[in-house]
Protein backbone atom coordinates (compact mmCIF):
# COMPACT_ATOMS: atom_id res chain seq x y z
CA UNK A 1 0.00 0.00 0.00
CA UNK A 2 2.48 2.49 0.57
CA UNK A 3 4.47 2.29 -2.59
CA UNK A 4 0.98 3.27 -4.26
CA UNK A 5 -1.46 0.08 -4.61
CA UNK A 6 -5.24 0.97 -4.36
CA UNK A 7 -6.22 -1.56 -2.48
CA UNK A 8 -5.32 -5.11 -1.18
CA UNK A 9 -7.64 -8.42 -1.45
CA UNK A 10 -7.08 -11.33 0.98
CA UNK A 11 -8.86 -14.03 2.25
CA UNK A 12 -6.62 -16.90 3.95
CA UNK A 13 -4.14 -14.85 5.70
CA UNK A 14 -7.37 -13.99 7.34
CA UNK A 15 -9.26 -17.05 7.82
CA UNK A 16 -6.74 -19.29 8.84
CA UNK A 17 -4.96 -17.01 11.40
CA UNK A 18 -4.99 -18.38 14.87
CA UNK A 19 -7.06 -15.90 15.64
CA UNK A 20 -9.15 -14.32 12.64
CA UNK A 21 -10.88 -11.44 14.03
CA UNK A 22 -7.91 -10.08 15.77
CA UNK A 23 -5.88 -10.72 12.26
CA UNK A 24 -8.62 -9.39 10.35
CA UNK A 25 -8.39 -6.25 12.66
CA UNK A 26 -4.53 -6.27 11.75
CA UNK A 27 -4.97 -6.01 8.45
CA UNK A 28 -7.96 -3.30 8.68
CA UNK A 29 -5.07 -1.19 10.52
CA UNK A 30 -2.30 -2.26 7.97
CA UNK A 31 -4.12 -1.05 5.03
CA UNK A 32 -5.01 2.12 6.52
CA UNK A 33 -1.30 2.64 7.63
CA UNK A 34 0.13 1.69 4.01
CA UNK A 35 -2.38 4.17 2.71
CA UNK A 36 -1.46 6.99 4.81
CA UNK A 37 2.33 6.62 4.15
CA UNK A 38 1.54 6.56 0.51
CA UNK A 39 -0.38 9.79 0.70
CA UNK A 40 2.24 10.97 3.23
CA UNK A 41 5.42 10.70 0.94
CA UNK A 42 8.64 9.12 1.45
CA UNK A 43 11.57 10.92 2.44
CA UNK A 44 13.96 11.39 -0.89
CA UNK A 45 16.14 8.89 -2.19
CA UNK A 46 19.46 9.38 -1.42
CA UNK A 47 22.33 6.54 -1.69
CA UNK A 48 25.40 6.46 0.36
CA UNK A 49 24.63 9.76 2.18
CA UNK A 50 23.68 7.89 5.59
CA UNK A 51 23.86 10.56 8.43
CA UNK A 52 23.76 9.96 12.38
CA UNK A 53 21.03 10.83 14.28
CA UNK A 54 23.40 12.00 17.40
CA UNK A 55 25.07 14.98 16.95
CA UNK A 56 28.88 14.17 16.24
CA UNK A 57 30.07 17.73 16.24
CA UNK A 58 29.79 20.71 19.35
CA UNK A 59 30.51 17.72 21.77
CA UNK A 60 30.83 19.37 25.53
CA UNK A 61 33.95 17.28 25.96
CA UNK A 62 36.72 16.40 23.84
CA UNK A 63 37.06 13.12 22.36
CA UNK A 64 39.81 10.87 24.20
CA UNK A 65 42.90 11.13 21.71
CA UNK B 1 -29.39 -3.47 -4.57
CA UNK B 2 -25.76 -4.13 -3.91
CA UNK B 3 -24.40 -2.10 -1.23
CA UNK B 4 -25.72 1.57 -0.24
CA UNK B 5 -24.23 4.05 -3.02
CA UNK B 6 -22.27 7.12 -1.75
CA UNK B 7 -20.92 10.03 -3.35
CA UNK B 8 -17.32 10.29 -3.81
CA UNK B 9 -17.09 13.84 -2.30
CA UNK B 10 -18.45 12.18 1.02
CA UNK B 11 -15.61 10.56 1.60
CA UNK B 12 -11.82 11.70 2.00
CA UNK B 13 -9.39 9.73 -0.48
CA UNK B 14 -12.03 6.91 -1.55
CA UNK B 15 -11.72 4.59 -3.29
CA UNK B 16 -13.62 4.09 -6.37
CA UNK B 17 -14.44 0.66 -8.07
CA UNK B 18 -17.62 0.42 -10.35
CA UNK B 19 -18.52 3.73 -10.01
CA UNK B 20 -19.10 3.75 -6.01
CA UNK B 21 -16.74 5.47 -3.56
CA UNK B 22 -15.28 2.95 -0.44
CA UNK B 23 -13.91 4.13 2.51
CA UNK B 24 -12.14 0.67 3.08
CA UNK B 25 -9.22 -0.08 0.68
CA UNK B 26 -9.16 -4.26 2.12
CA UNK B 27 -11.20 -6.66 0.15
CA UNK B 28 -11.69 -9.56 2.07
CA UNK B 29 -12.56 -12.92 1.08
CA UNK B 30 -15.06 -14.93 2.64
CA UNK B 31 -14.04 -18.60 2.53
CA UNK B 32 -12.32 -20.81 4.83
CA UNK B 33 -13.49 -19.84 8.46
CA UNK B 34 -15.29 -22.01 10.32
CA UNK B 35 -18.87 -20.83 9.76
CA UNK B 36 -20.96 -17.58 8.35
CA UNK B 37 -20.98 -16.01 11.78
CA UNK B 38 -16.84 -16.45 11.93
CA UNK B 39 -16.80 -15.29 8.52
CA UNK B 40 -19.41 -12.14 9.71
CA UNK B 41 -17.27 -10.85 12.58
CA UNK B 42 -13.88 -10.99 11.07
CA UNK B 43 -15.62 -9.53 7.51
CA UNK B 44 -16.70 -6.82 10.39
CA UNK B 45 -13.41 -6.46 12.08
CA UNK B 46 -11.61 -5.78 8.70
CA UNK B 47 -13.89 -2.98 8.25
CA UNK B 48 -14.29 -3.97 4.84
CA UNK B 49 -17.10 -3.36 2.30
CA UNK B 50 -16.23 -5.09 -0.80
CA UNK B 51 -16.25 -9.01 0.15
CA UNK B 52 -15.38 -11.47 -2.42
CA UNK B 53 -17.14 -14.95 -2.72
CA UNK B 54 -16.20 -17.95 -4.46
CA UNK B 55 -19.44 -19.09 -6.11
CA UNK B 56 -18.40 -22.36 -6.86
CA UNK B 57 -17.75 -23.10 -2.71
CA UNK B 58 -20.00 -20.70 -0.80
CA UNK B 59 -23.79 -21.05 -1.03
CA UNK B 60 -25.45 -17.89 -1.97
CA UNK B 61 -28.51 -18.99 -2.56
CA UNK B 62 -27.82 -21.67 -5.41
CA UNK B 63 -29.29 -24.45 -3.00
CA UNK B 64 -32.37 -22.74 -1.53
CA UNK B 65 -32.44 -24.90 1.59
CA UNK B 66 -28.80 -24.43 3.02
CA UNK B 67 -27.94 -21.54 4.57
CA UNK B 68 -26.65 -19.12 2.70
CA UNK B 69 -23.72 -16.16 3.29
CA UNK B 70 -25.89 -13.49 2.58
CA UNK B 71 -27.68 -14.02 5.53
CA UNK B 72 -24.58 -13.14 7.39
CA UNK B 73 -23.04 -10.69 5.09
CA UNK B 74 -26.74 -9.23 3.35
CA UNK B 75 -25.67 -7.04 0.01
CA UNK B 76 -27.83 -4.00 1.57
CA UNK B 77 -24.24 -3.42 3.59
CA UNK B 78 -21.90 -5.15 1.72
CA UNK B 79 -21.01 -5.28 -1.99
CA UNK B 80 -21.06 -8.63 -3.11
CA UNK B 81 -18.02 -9.36 -5.17
CA UNK B 82 -18.78 -12.69 -6.92
CA UNK B 83 -15.32 -14.51 -8.05
CA UNK B 84 -14.53 -18.34 -10.23
CA UNK B 85 -11.80 -19.39 -7.58
CA UNK B 86 -11.77 -23.09 -9.05
CA UNK B 87 -12.69 -22.35 -12.46
CA UNK B 88 -10.08 -24.03 -15.02
CA UNK B 89 -11.14 -22.83 -18.69
CA UNK B 90 -12.99 -19.99 -19.71
CA UNK B 91 -16.07 -21.64 -20.14
CA UNK B 92 -16.09 -22.27 -16.53
CA UNK B 93 -15.62 -19.05 -15.42
CA UNK B 94 -18.34 -16.95 -17.83
CA UNK B 95 -20.81 -19.60 -16.45
CA UNK B 96 -20.35 -19.44 -13.00
CA UNK B 97 -20.27 -15.67 -13.03
CA UNK B 98 -23.62 -15.45 -15.25
CA UNK B 99 -25.09 -17.56 -12.25
CA UNK B 100 -23.87 -15.35 -9.87
CA UNK B 101 -25.07 -12.11 -11.63
CA UNK B 102 -28.92 -14.02 -11.60
CA UNK B 103 -28.76 -15.09 -7.84
CA UNK B 104 -27.68 -11.48 -7.41
CA UNK B 105 -30.32 -9.79 -8.81
CA UNK B 106 -28.49 -8.16 -11.63
CA UNK B 107 -25.54 -7.75 -9.90
CA UNK B 108 -22.43 -6.94 -12.53
CA UNK B 109 -18.95 -5.96 -10.54
CA UNK B 110 -16.97 -9.41 -10.80
CA UNK B 111 -13.93 -10.79 -9.87
CA UNK B 112 -12.66 -13.19 -12.46
CA UNK B 113 -9.68 -15.85 -12.17
CA UNK B 114 -8.93 -18.59 -14.46
CA UNK B 115 -6.30 -21.06 -13.01
CA UNK B 116 -4.05 -22.99 -14.55
CA UNK B 117 -2.55 -24.91 -12.17
CA UNK B 118 -4.16 -26.23 -8.75
CA UNK B 119 -1.42 -26.01 -6.93
CA UNK B 120 0.26 -22.65 -7.56
CA UNK B 121 -2.68 -21.29 -8.48
CA UNK B 122 -1.17 -19.29 -11.22
CA UNK B 123 -3.61 -17.78 -14.09
CA UNK B 124 -3.65 -19.39 -17.27
CA UNK B 125 -3.78 -15.99 -19.40
CA UNK B 126 -4.75 -17.61 -22.44
CA UNK B 127 -7.93 -18.17 -20.89
CA UNK B 128 -8.47 -15.24 -18.84
CA UNK B 129 -8.04 -12.59 -21.49
CA UNK B 130 -10.64 -15.15 -23.61
CA UNK B 131 -13.13 -14.58 -20.91
CA UNK B 132 -12.58 -10.73 -20.07
CA UNK B 133 -13.48 -10.40 -23.70
CA UNK B 134 -16.41 -12.29 -23.27
CA UNK B 135 -17.39 -10.61 -20.24
CA UNK B 136 -17.08 -7.38 -20.83
CA UNK B 137 -18.91 -7.90 -23.97
CA UNK B 138 -21.81 -9.25 -21.97
CA UNK B 139 -21.77 -6.05 -19.78
CA UNK B 140 -19.91 -7.37 -16.61
CA UNK B 141 -17.29 -4.90 -14.83
CA UNK B 142 -14.37 -7.03 -14.65
CA UNK B 143 -11.79 -6.75 -12.01
CA UNK B 144 -9.27 -9.67 -13.16
CA UNK B 145 -6.55 -11.94 -11.28
CA UNK B 146 -3.24 -12.04 -13.34
CA UNK B 147 -0.02 -12.69 -13.91
CA UNK B 148 2.45 -9.57 -13.62
CA UNK B 149 3.10 -9.54 -17.05
CA UNK B 150 2.93 -5.68 -18.64
CA UNK B 151 1.83 -6.90 -21.75
CA UNK B 152 -1.07 -9.12 -20.46
CA UNK B 153 -1.86 -6.21 -18.46
CA UNK B 154 -2.43 -4.02 -21.66
CA UNK B 155 -4.54 -6.28 -22.95
CA UNK B 156 -6.90 -7.03 -20.53
CA UNK B 157 -7.03 -2.91 -20.01
CA UNK B 158 -7.97 -3.02 -23.75
CA UNK B 159 -10.77 -5.05 -23.22
CA UNK B 160 -12.24 -1.98 -21.53
CA UNK B 161 -11.96 -3.34 -18.11
CA UNK B 162 -12.14 -1.85 -14.80
CA UNK B 163 -9.40 -0.02 -15.48
CA UNK B 164 -6.01 -0.50 -13.56
CA UNK B 165 -7.78 -3.08 -11.50
CA UNK B 166 -6.08 -6.29 -13.58
CA UNK B 167 -3.15 -6.03 -11.98
CA UNK B 168 -3.35 -2.99 -9.16
CA UNK B 169 -5.00 -5.38 -6.28
CA UNK B 170 -2.11 -7.12 -4.21
CA UNK B 171 -3.65 -10.60 -5.00
CA UNK B 172 -0.97 -12.31 -3.40
CA UNK B 173 -0.87 -15.72 -3.60
CA UNK B 174 -0.33 -17.20 0.16
CA UNK B 175 3.19 -18.46 0.00
CA UNK B 176 4.51 -15.31 -1.12
CA UNK B 177 5.71 -14.23 -4.65
CA UNK B 178 5.95 -17.47 -6.86
CA UNK B 179 6.29 -14.78 -10.26
CA UNK B 180 9.90 -13.79 -10.84
CA UNK B 181 10.27 -10.22 -10.35
CA UNK B 182 12.23 -9.90 -13.49
CA UNK B 183 9.74 -8.77 -16.07
CA UNK B 184 8.83 -5.92 -13.97
CA UNK B 185 12.28 -4.54 -12.83
CA UNK B 186 12.83 -4.51 -16.25
CA UNK B 187 9.70 -2.59 -17.34
CA UNK B 188 10.32 -0.17 -14.42
CA UNK B 189 13.53 0.67 -15.73
CA UNK B 190 12.61 1.10 -18.83
CA UNK B 191 10.14 3.81 -17.52
CA UNK B 192 12.02 5.40 -15.52
CA UNK B 193 12.34 6.10 -11.95
CA UNK B 194 8.49 7.35 -10.82
CA UNK B 195 6.92 6.33 -14.10
CA UNK B 196 3.69 5.58 -12.91
CA UNK B 197 3.18 2.83 -15.11
CA UNK B 198 4.96 0.60 -12.52
CA UNK B 199 2.54 1.31 -10.27
CA UNK B 200 0.51 -1.56 -12.09
CA UNK B 201 2.87 -4.05 -10.68
CA UNK B 202 1.06 -6.35 -7.95
CA UNK B 203 4.57 -6.99 -6.54
CA UNK B 204 6.61 -5.63 -4.57
CA UNK B 205 9.68 -3.60 -6.37
CA UNK B 206 13.49 -5.28 -6.04
CA UNK B 207 14.44 -3.81 -3.13
CA UNK B 208 17.44 -1.59 -3.63
CA UNK B 209 20.97 -2.68 -3.93
CA UNK B 210 23.81 -0.99 -2.82
CA UNK B 211 26.19 -2.44 -5.32
CA UNK B 212 23.47 -1.24 -8.42
CA UNK B 213 22.74 2.23 -9.67
CA UNK B 214 19.99 0.84 -11.80
CA UNK B 215 17.84 0.34 -8.37
CA UNK B 216 15.27 3.16 -8.54
CA UNK B 217 12.15 1.19 -7.40
CA UNK B 218 8.90 3.67 -7.92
Amino acid sequence: MELGCDAVLMNTAVAKAQNPILMAQAMRKAVEAGREAFLAGRMPKKLYSASPSSPAAGLISPKAA
Amino acid sequence: MNAPTRLAEQIADPLLIGGRAYRSRLLIGTGKYKDFDETRRAVEASGAEIVTVAIRRTNIGQNANEPSLLDALPPSRFTILPNTAGCYSADDAVRTLRLARELLDGHDLVKLEVLGDPNTLYPNVVETLKAAETLVRDGFKVMVYTSDDPIVAKQLEEHRLRRGHAARLAHRLGHGDSQSLEPAAHHRERQGAGGRRCRASARPPTPPSPWSSAATPC
